[in-house]
C-alpha cells in the first residue's frame, strides 16, 4: 500500500512538487525563525545568569548610556545592608577602532562597546558582573590606565592578543586580558578603567552612567532592590536579573508568537495546496478507484490509500523542510553572526505538525474518493 | 414471487431508473433472468439498451431501483455497501472494456492489486498471480508496465486480475471492444477456457454479433427489456476457428 501510494504521488511530479514546496518552505522558515528567536533568548539568559546583583540606573532612563548618576551615590549604596561591592560604570560606543569606523559591523551584529569600570572596585568583586570570565591574560588592576580587557569577538575581529595594542578613537590601549566566549551579547565588550572612559564620554568628574551592585547574598536581590528604591527611589531605578529576563522574555515571547502565527498562516496556505493536489489526483483517478472498488476494495481501503498519500507528502515535505530550516539557520548564523538554537523539540514538533497537517488536508479528498460510486466512476 | 432461487444468479423484475434533471431514464424496465453455474452468457443489444447497467446489477456493483437479485440464493438488493463489497471480493471478478490498469504498476502488481489491502500472505498472492499470468499466457511479461504491453496483453492482465480472488463469476463489459477482431477472439477463447477448465461462470456484454456463437446463453435486450433468451449448448470447437 505504501509503495502504491508513493507511486501514485509521483505520477504527477510537478503538482506533487508544488505542494511539497509549500510545506518545505513553511517548515523551513518556521524552524529558522524560531531558532533565531530561541538563540537570542538563550544568549540573553546565559548573560543574565552571570549577573547576580542589581543594576542601578537613573530613574526612567531607557538604557545605561542615557543614564547619569552622581558619584556620591556610591557611598550611599555601600551603606545599604547586604551590599557587598558597588561598581561605578560608564558605557559608550567607540568612535573608531584602530582607525576604522564601525558603521558596517554595527549593522550586522552586536557592535563593540566600551565598558568603563572602577578598577579598584572591580578587583574587590567576588563575581564577574557583566564582564564574564577571563580566558587569557589578567584582570585590570587598580593602578592600571590605558589598559583593556576585550571580548573574544573583538580579539578575533581585530586580531588582538594579550600584549597587543588597540586604538579606541584617538587613544591607544594595551590589551591585558581576553574574555571567554560565553555570550554573544558580551563578546564585543571592551573593558577599560573608569577614568579613561570618562574622558572619552565627556561625562563630568562627578558623574557616572550607572552602578553594578554586588550583594552578600544573591538571593536577597528582591529585598535589597526594595530597600534601595525605598531610600533613593526618586533618583534611581534598581533592576534584578529577573527584572531583566522578565522584560526580555515578554518582548521575545510576543515576537515568538508572531513568528509562529506567520508560520501557521504559511501552513494553512500549504494545506490548501495539499488539498488541491489530492483532490485533483482523486478526480483524475476516478476510473482506477472505481476499478479497485469493483475488485473488492472497501471505502476504508480507499480512504487509507489516499491518507497515506497525504501523509507521505507531509513526511517528505517535513524532511525537506528540516533540511531547509537547518541550512537557513546555518546561513543566517554565518551571515549575521547569530547564535541560533535549534532544539530537538523544535524539529520534532514542526515535523509532526507538517505531517499532521497533510493528513488533515487529505481527509476531504479521501472522503470524496471513498464516496465515488464505482458505476459512475466507470462511465467517465 | 419470493421463490427460492435455483440459479447462481437470479434476477426478478429488475428495474433501474436514472433520475436526470427533468426526465427519468428507465434504463431497465423489468428484467428477469437466471444465470446458472457454468454458463457462458452474453448480453447483447443496441447501444443504450441497458446492457452495462444490467451487468453491474448482476455483479453486485450497483443496486436496482426495484426487483430482486439473488447470488447463490442470497438477496443482494437489501444488503448494504459493505456486504456488496464482500460479495464482489469473494464471488465476482470484473473485466472492463478500457482495461483500467494502474499505469505505474507492473503486470504482476496489477494482478495482485485487489488483494493489496487484505491480510493475505504476500508470497501466496505472488504465487497465485504468477500462475494466473501463466494461464493468460503472459508469464514472460509480468514485470512490464501496462504502457509496454499491447491492448490484447493489457486485457489479459485484467482477466488475470479479475481472477486473483478466485471468484466463481466473471463479469466482462465489452472486453473486446477496444481490441481488433483477432485479438478479441483470443480473449474470448481465453474466457471460454476459464469457463470450461476452471468452471468459471461468465457473463459478458457485447455489441459484436459474431461473438454470439461462443455463448451457451444469449440474452437479447432492447430498450431496457429482454427481447428473448436463447439457451443452447455450445457444440463447435473454438480452436480451429482461431488463427
Ligand atoms: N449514471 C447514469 N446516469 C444517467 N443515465 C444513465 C447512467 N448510466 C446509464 N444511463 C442511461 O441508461 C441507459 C442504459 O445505459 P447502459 O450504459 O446500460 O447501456 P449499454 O447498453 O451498456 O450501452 P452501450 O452499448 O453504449 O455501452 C442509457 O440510456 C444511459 O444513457
Ligand atoms: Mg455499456
Amino acid at each position: 500500500m505504501l509503495k502504491l501510494s508513493l507511486l501514485n504521488l509521483f505520477r504527477r511530479k510537478s503538482r506533487t512538487f508544488l505542494s511539497l514546496l509549500g510545506i518545505t518552505i513553511g517548515v523551513g522558515t518556521l524552524i529558522a525563525m524560531v531558532a533565531v528567536v530561541d538563540g537570542t533568548y538563550s544568549q540573553f539568559n546565559s548573560l543574565i545568569a552571570q549577573f547576580q546583583g542589581l543594576s542601578i540606573m537613573e530613574k526612567d532612563s531607557a538604557n545605561q548610556t542615557l543614564s547619569k548618576l552622581d558619584i556620591t551615590l556610591k557611598d550611599k549604596l555601600e551603606n545599604v545592608q547586604g551590599v557587598r561591592t558597588v561598581l561605578p560604570e560608564i558605557w559608550l560606543m567607540p568612535t573608531s577602532i584602530d582607525g576604522k569606523s564601525l558603521s558596517l559591523e554595527s549593522m550586522t551584529s552586536t557592535p563593540p562597546f566600551i565598558y568603563g569600570v572602577d578598577t579598584m572596585e572591580y578587583t574587590k568583586m567576588r563575581g564577574n558582573g557583566w564582564i564574564g570570565e577571563l580566558d587569557k591574560g589578567k584582570k585590570l588592576q587598580p593602578s592600571d590606565n590605558k589598559k583593556a580587557m576585550i571580548g573574544a569577538k573583538v580579539a578575533e575581529t581585530y586580531d588582538k592578543f594579550v600584549g597587543s595594542s588597540i586604538k579606541l578613537g584617538d587613544k591607544t590601549f594595551e590589551v591585558v586580558g581576553i574574555m571567554k566566549n560565553e555570550s554573544s551579547l558580551m563578546e564585543t565588550i571592551i573593558v577599560i578603567p573608569l577614568d579613561d572612559a570618562r574622558i572619552m564620554s565627556a561625562l563630568p568628574v562627578d558623574k557616572v552612567n550607572s552602578y553594578y551592585v554586588e550583594l552578600e547574598n544573591a538571593k536577597d536581590d528582591g529585598k535589597i532592590k526594595k530597600i534601595i528604591e525605598f531610600k533613593y527611589g526618586n533618583e534611581l531605578d534598581a533592576s534584578t536579573s529577573s527584572d531583566y529576563s522578565d522584560q526580555f522574555s515578554s518582548v521575545l515571547g510576543n515576537f515568538r508568537m508572531v513568528v509562529i502565527l506567520v508560520g501557521l498562516l504559511a501552513a494553512i496556505v500549504s494545506a490548501i495546496g495539499v488539498i488541491n493536489t489530492m483532490l485533483m489526483n482523486v478526480m483524475e483517478r476516478k476510473r482506477e478507484i472505481g476499478t479497485l472498488k469493483a475488485g473488492g476494495w472497501s471505502s476504508i481501503h480507499i480512504i487509507k490509500m489516499i491518507l497515506i498519500e497525504a501523509a507521505l507528502i507531509g513526511v517528505i515535505g517535513a524532511l525537506l523542510g528540516l533540511l531547509l530550516g537547518l541550512s537557513l539557520t546555518y546561513i543566517l548564523n554565518i551571515l549575521f553572526g547569530l547564535d541560533s538554537v535549534i532544539t530537538q523539540e523544535l524539529l520534532t514538533q514542526s515535523a509532526l505538525f507538517a505531517i499532521g497537517l497533510s493528513l488533515f488536508a487529505g481527509l476531504y479528498p479521501a472522503y470524496r474518493a471513498a464516496k465515488l460510486d464505482p458505476v459512475e466512476a466507470m462511465t467517465y | 414471487m419470493a421463490k427460492k432461487s435455483q440459479g447462481l444468479i437470479e434476477a426478478i423484475e429488475v428495474k433501474k431508473d436514472y433520475q436526470m434533471e427533468k426526465i427519468t431514464v428507465n434504463a431497465l424496465r423489468g428484467v428477469s433472468l437466471t444465470i446458472n453455474k457454468g454458463d457462458f452468457a452474453m448480453i447483447v443489444g443496441p447501444s443504450g439498451s441497458g446492457k452495462t447497467t444490467l451487468m453491474h446489477i448482476l455483479g453486485a456493483l450497483d443496486h436496482p431501483s426495484s426487483g430482486k437479485v439473488y447470488i447463490e440464493g442470497k438477496d443482494i438488493t437489501t444488503t448494504d455497501d459493505w456486504e456488496l463489497t464482500l460479495i464482489r471480493r469473494k464471488k465476482v471478478g470484473f473485466i472492463f472494456q478500457t482495461f483500467n490498469l494502474i499505469p505505474t504498476l507492473t503486470a504482476l502488481e496489477n494482478v495482485m492489486i485487489p488483494t493489496e489491502p487484505l491480510k493475505i500472505d504476500e508470497n501466496e498472492v505472488i504465487k497465485r498471480a504468477k500462475n494466473l499470468l501463466k494461464i493468460v499466457g503472459l508469464e514472460e511479461r509480468m514485470f512490464h508496465k501496462p504502457s509496454e504491453l499491447s491492448g490484447g496483453q493489457r486485457q489479459r492482465v485484467s482477466v488475470a486480475r479479475s481472477l486473483i480472488n478466485d471468484p466463481q463469476i466473471i463479469m466482462a463489459d465489452e472486453p473486446t471492444g477496444n481490441l481488433d477482431s483477432i485479438t478479441g477472439l483470443k480473449i474470448i477463447s481465453l474466457l471460454r477456457e476459464l469457463n470450461e477448465k476452471e468452471e468459471k461462470t461468465c457473463v459478458m456484454v457485447t455489441h459484436d454479433q459474431n461473438l454470439l456463437k461462443y455463448a451457451t446463453k444469449r440474452i437479447y435486450i432492447v430498450d431496457g427489456m429482454i427481447a428473448r433468451i436463447e439457451t443452447g449448448k455450445y457444440t463447435e470447437t473454438l480452436s480451429h476457428e482461431l488463427p
